[in-house]
């Protein structure tokens, strides 16, 4: 590329829309940190899912997250690019969840077994398009609720404790808020299979 | 592959607990065993974490450029406070080593002798009857700044780089430098070498600062110090009850005084020559003893066969001292006759080697005197010739010739300078006993050999 050549479209988007992020002072080059970003932007949706689903809450997944974009960094010098990066992130991030998982078996005493754990990293490498597709008709779904149900919802989701402790901010009971997210749930849930064509959920 | 509508509305209903953290072992369980067996169930399960997933994205507002965004701002704070930690841990560990370069390596340098005290002198004599507290006595040993001798019995001789000392037991003594001693209690002499150079002998009572000369201290808590002086000059310093000067006085030859620090008393006192016995008796004219050779404390009287033994060492016995030739006298030395003229003042040293059946080790030694030795007597006529002359009185000796060193088995050695002789006594059976007798002029005088 010479310098009267533009630079490419997605660098300069990404150079307007990210904030400089400063990884440490690490001498990385900018064009680099770049491609980082925009490839993790990609797949970061699908990544966290892959997580939840094998450690099975919203904190560990956080953690997770966290966890496996530090580990992508660190190996990033590894990917090489042209490959698939969604699929090379999936993969550190079902073992990077799988490890994780463990150490939480080990530390509460209870957990899904290692067999299962492999089983749903499994399930997790196939049948996008399906989760795409329940993405989409939830998101309709999601926007035919009445708005404050779906703050509500929104709420009870933003939170990152448990219920116990969000009940106990708003001043209600664990009950009146469980019974309300799993109300809205079902009928989330109902509209989710109907759009699936499999009718109501139960 | 849908699990039934029962199992799959209890999939989801644990897929909820999982995620809202409030599972229990038991859901936990079936919530397993399910997910195992019936593929279904997963598939339901992974619907309902992608769902759980949706309406969390959705609920943050976030697009996946903003979520991953703000997962790189906590990824970059994280790495932040991961070098952070790591700093944190690299200077632990950096204090942790130079904790250990500062404890660990002076400790073992200084196990290894590195920071040892600074060497004042050697054990240069022991007596034979010698007990201590505290480690092993040996001659040649290094003394060290700071090192306490406890002598119970017996005398050690320590040489110093100016003065030779020797610490008669019951005594203790401590050495805090070259050239100051601190005498608790007990007996010590004390001989400067160096011209211009000085010794301080400290007790609890007295300093004494030896101005080049012979002189003994003796202390014990309940006589106070008393100082006497042979030869020279010393300046003796009072102290008060704070260890200040209170008074001074400077001794001469053939001087003696007492110094009580409790009552601040100095008293001069009779000069007293049999006071440095022990040490004439002990050492003579003798500077040095090594190897397996020992001064004695008290001469023994008899020195006949098997009558005093000595099973690992030799005993070197000074004899009559400064004796004033009448007349000339001729010995049958190791090196051939030798001429002493009349007037002649010679001292006499007496070898005595005599171990009991079953001594297998044969000792080796050396003994060097402050004058040149004059002749070495080996032979059984010459030291019988000699034992009237120089021996002490009423002592007792073998008159069989087998007293004699015996030079195809026994070794001699005179060195270069004169002053040392080496003994090597073999340990073959028979009659052990080996004698020899050194003389050495006490003064510069003139001496004739007819080799």
């Amino acid at each position: 590329m010479t310098s009267s050549d533009p630079p490419p479209p997605s660098a300069s988007v990404m150079h307007k829309s990210l904030p400089q992020i400063d990884f440490c002072q690490a001498s990385v080059e900018p064009s680099r940190e770049t491609d980082f970003l925009r490839q993790l932007q990609s797949a970061y949706h699908e990544l966290y899912a892959t997580g939840l689903a094998i450690v099975g809450n919203r904190s560990d997944a956080d953690d997770i997250i966290q966890e496996t974009c530090v580990v992508l960094w660190e190996k990033f010098d590894e990917f090489e690019p042209g490959t698939h990066f969604k699929k090379w992130a999936s993969a550190v991030v079902r073992n990077v969840a799988k490890r994780f998982a463990q150490k939480r078996r080990r530390q509460n005493g209870f957990g899904l077994s290692d067999l299962t754990l492999q089983r749903i990293a499994q399930g997790k490498t196939g049948g996008n398009e399906l989760f795409e597709l329940q993405c989409e008709i939830l998101r309709e779904c999601l926007g035919k609720l009445p708005e404050a149900d779906r703050e509500f919802l929104f709420d009870c989701y933003r939170h990152s404790s448990t219920l116990t402790t969000y009940a106990r901010e708003q001043g209600r009971s664990v009950e009146t808020i469980y019974t309300k997210l799993k109300r809205l749930r079902k009928r989330l849930g109902d509209c989710l299979a109907r759009g699936l064509g499999r009718g109501e959920s139960s | 592959m849908n699990p039934s509508p029962s199992t799959g509305e209890e999939i989801r209903l644990l897929a909820d607990a999982m995620f809202d953290g409030s599972i229990n072992p038991e859901q936990t369980q079936r919530l397993d065993s399910l997910l195992f067996s019936d593929l279904g169930c997963l598939q339901a399960y992974l619907e309902r974490m992608t769902f759980h997933s949706e309406v969390l994205k959705q609920a943050e507002g976030a697009t996946a450029e903003q979520a991953a965004i703000g997962v790189m701002r906590d990824f970059s704070r994280s790495i932040r406070l991961r070098r952070h930690r790591e700093r944190v841990r690299q200077f632990w560990m950096f204090g942790a080593l130079i904790v250990a370069l500062l404890v660990i390596v002076p400790g073992g340098l200084y196990w290894m002798g590195a920071f040892r005290p600074a060497p004042l002198g050697i054990v240069s004599g022991l007596s034979s009857n010698l007990q201590n507290h505290g480690s092993q006595v040996d001659l040649g040993q290094v003394v060290r700044m700071g090192e306490t001798f406890t002598i119970t019995e017996g005398i050690v001789s320590l040489q110093l780089p100016h003065a030779l000392v020797d610490v008669l037991g019951p005594a203790t003594v401590r050495l805090e430098s070259s050239e100051k001693l601190s005498l608790t209690t007990g007996r010590l002499f004390a001989r400067i070498l160096t011209p211009a150079s000085q010794l301080t002998v400290t007790t609890p009572d007295v300093e004494v600062v030896d101005l080049g000369t012979e002189f003994l201290v003796e202390h014990g808590p309940d006589r106070g110090t008393t100082v006497s002086v042979r030869q020279g000059r010393v300046q003796a310093t009072l102290r008060d009850w704070r260890g200040q000067p209170a008074k001074v006085l400077e001794l001469t030859d053939h001087r003696s005084a007492e110094f009580h620090a409790g009552n601040q008393s100095v008293k001069e006192t009779e000069f007293r020559s049999r006071n440095f016995l022990p040490v004439d008796r002990s050492r003579g004219g003798i500077r040095s003893i090594d190897g397996a050779l020992r001064m004695v404390v008290q001469p023994p009287a008899d020195l006949r066969s098997t009558q005093t033994q000595t099973e690992n060492h030799m005993l070197v016995i000074p004899e009559l001292q400064n004796v004033i030739l009448e007349r000339e006298l001729v010995v049958d030395s190791l090196e051939g006759p030798v001429r002493i003229p009349a007037g002649t003042s010679v001292s006499s040293y007496l070898v005595h080697y005599d171990p009991p059946d079953g001594v297998t080790k044969a000792p080796r030694g050396g003994v060097k005197f402050f004058e040149p030795v004059t002749a070495v007597i080996v032979h059984s006529e010459g030291l019988q010739a000699t034992d009237n002359l120089f021996s002490l009185p009423e002592t007792q000796f073998e008159t069989a010739r087998y007293r004699e060193l015996e030079l195809d088995e026994d070794e001699v050695r005179l060195s270069k300078d004169r002053q040392t002789v080496s003994f090597y006594c073999g340990v073959n059976p028979g009659e052990h006993l080996d004698q020899a007798r050194i003389l050495v002029i006490s003064e510069s005088q003139p001496v004739s050999s007819n080799q």
